[in-house]
């Protein structure tokens, strides 16, 4: 095979393993991967994060 | 030539040196970065499979119904049950981040409009994409005329206004959206609220009573009722009007007659003739697949719902929406970025595009440098460009006049449409047929409409063209 293309795989597989390895830890935490009864996952949104969108809405006066 | 060969593959290596110098760099810099590195390896991924598959609905289309070559739409077709059949394991164990959308007339009449164009472009919009990797001009017009026609479709009210019903003017104002989206001027406003956001968004699995994320919902209903059977009544189709006719014709030479069992023998030979696109295809199902998990799993860590917020934390929160969010699909997706990175340039041009549904509420202007959906498409051209120069099939192809009117013309059509039905060949034909959403076979079977009128057109177009300039030489 092609040295050039199995490097690209490589490299390419390298980044989206990464990628994978990154993103289950969380749904660990999350209780996912548990046998809980609720399937799906719900994110923590950070409350200060959350005033800030609701005050999106708000006219500046408001605020 | 061979010094040639060479030399692109060197360039191969650089332009996927250059984005996984990027990914670390970004990385380094903040962890945020990451959800953007998550949308540019896939999207890699995504441009080589579509380059090594030739994954373009245009040509499957065209070579189907103007010279009977089913080879392409069948990888397609092939492509979507394995699509479907990693969608249905990510929507049982949750991880989903497919939304369905409203589905109704519209969206075949929106398939239509975007099968014309993309027969005339001679380019879907993920085909256009995967082309441009490989250099070729019209494919880059394609692109940029679906881009602008999108984003000022978008914005577009005047005398566009009087064409919209009386009832959808008074639907969309009951919609209460904020203020600083003005409902109720503009087309696309008032058809969106008025019209489009009144429709149900219905999936197989809740035809049959079921829920989506459910093993029996994702399976027996988006799956099995979803995809297979329909995708495999399409094969079907195809063997009976274009397949068989090779095989039989062989078949009556050597044997005299054709059985039952002999059909379902080329009926196979028919689907393994597809073997490169199917490959592709199978790759894509996958990779789609783990995007949604890997973007599920990145939202959690980072507590976000949307990039949006990324974005904020970032400090760049310029071409947000009132919503505070952005485009953020959390898989495939082409048309809506495309528009966005327009959108965002005609902004800073002075014309004020933030007062209207498509950006002003949903999916925002922010700088392309920081999108997460353009990280995808640039990085697909580059997954496109790696692939063609590894295989030497790269090349610079200048557009001749005529290649670029057909390209304008096909590529306005398909922006239009792409806005009407919510997506392209992709979003709202690939991505939603895969997870079980009725409106992505309406626009589907919109989309195939369209193309078959596309391929009668032009055949008419190149008759008349041939038949004036044998008239000339007869002079």
């Amino acid at each position: 095979m092609d040295r050039t293309f199995i490097i690209a795989v490589l490299v390419v597989t390298l980044f989206a393993g990464f990628l994978i390895g990154y993103s289950v830890p969380p749904f660990i935490q999350a209780g996912v991967f548990s046998g809980r009864k609720e399937k799906g996952v719900e994110s923590q949104i950070d409350k200060g994060m959350e005033q800030h969108y609701k005050d999106l809405f708000k006219d500046e006066e408001e605020k | 030539m061979e010094r040639d060969a060479k030399k692109k593959k060197i360039w191969a290596l650089v332009i996927i040196g250059f984005f996984a110098l990027v990914s670390i760099v970004t990385y380094a810099y903040n962890d945020y970065y990451i959800y953007l590195s998550a949308y540019l390896w896939f999207g890699l991924i995504y441009g080589m499979c579509l380059q090594y598959g030739r994954f373009c609905f245009a040509s499957a289309f065209r070579d189907l119904f103007a010279v009977g070559v089913p080879r392409m739409v069948v990888g397609i077709m092939t492509a979507t049950l394995f699509f479907g059949l990693v969608s249905s394991f990510v929507t049982a164990s949750g991880f989903s981040t497919f939304h369905a959308s409203p589905s109704g007339i519209h969206s075949m009449i929106a398939g239509l409009i975007f099968g014309i164009g993309m027969v005339f472009s001679g380019g879907c919009a993920s085909g256009s994409l995967y082309k441009a990797g490989e250099g070729n001009g019209v494919a880059l017009l394609v692109i940029l005329s679906i881009s602008v026609t999108q984003s000022s479709f978008a914005d577009l009210g005047g005398w566009l206004n009087y064409l919209v019903p009386a009832s959808w003017h008074a639907s969309a104002l009951s919609k209460n959206l904020p203020a600083v989206i003005n409902v109720g001027d503009g087309w696309l406003d008032q058809y969106l609220a008025g019209y489009v956001w009144n429709h149900p968004t219905v999936t197989f699995a809740k035809l049959l009573g079921l829920k989506n994320e459910s093993a029996s919902g994702a399976f027996a209903g988006n799956l099995l009722v979803g995809v297979i059977i329909p995708a495999l009544l399409m094969l079907a189709v195809v063997y009976f009007i274009w397949g068989k006719k090779a095989f039989v014709r062989d078949l009556l030479k050597n044997k005299g007659s054709v059985s039952l069992r002999d059909h379902f023998t080329g009926f196979w030979q028919m689907i393994l003739s597809s073997k490169r696109t199917s490959l592709a295809g199978l790759f894509l199902g996958i990779a789609c697949g783990l995007q949604m998990f890997v973007i599920e799993g990145l939202r959690i860590k980072f507590g976000i719902r949307n990039a949006g917020e990324i974005l904020t934390r970032l400090g760049s929160d310029f071409g947000l929406s009132v919503r505070g969010t952005v485009f953020d699909p959390g898989y495939w997706y082409v048309t809506t970025q495309e528009a966005q990175w327009v959108g965002w340039v005609m902004h800073k041009l002075g014309w004020n595009n933030m007062d209207n549904i498509f950006f002003g509420y949903v999916n925002g202007i922010p700088n392309p440098a920081l999108n997460p959906a353009d990280w995808m498409s640039l990085s697909l051209i580059g997954g496109a460009a790696i692939m063609a120069l590894m295989n030497n099939e790269f090349k610079f192809k200048k557009p001749t006049m005529e290649l670029a009117t057909w390209a304008i013309v096909g590529g306005f059509l398909m922006g239009i449409g792409s806005r009407l039905g919510l997506g392209c060949n992709v979003g709202a034909f690939f991505v939603r047929v895969s997870n079980g959403d009725v409106g992505g076979w309406l626009f589907g079977l919109g989309m195939i409409g369209g193309a078959f009128i596309g391929v009668k057109f032009f055949n008419w177009w190149t008759e008349r063209k041939m038949a004036k300039e044998l008239a000339g030489m007869e002079i």
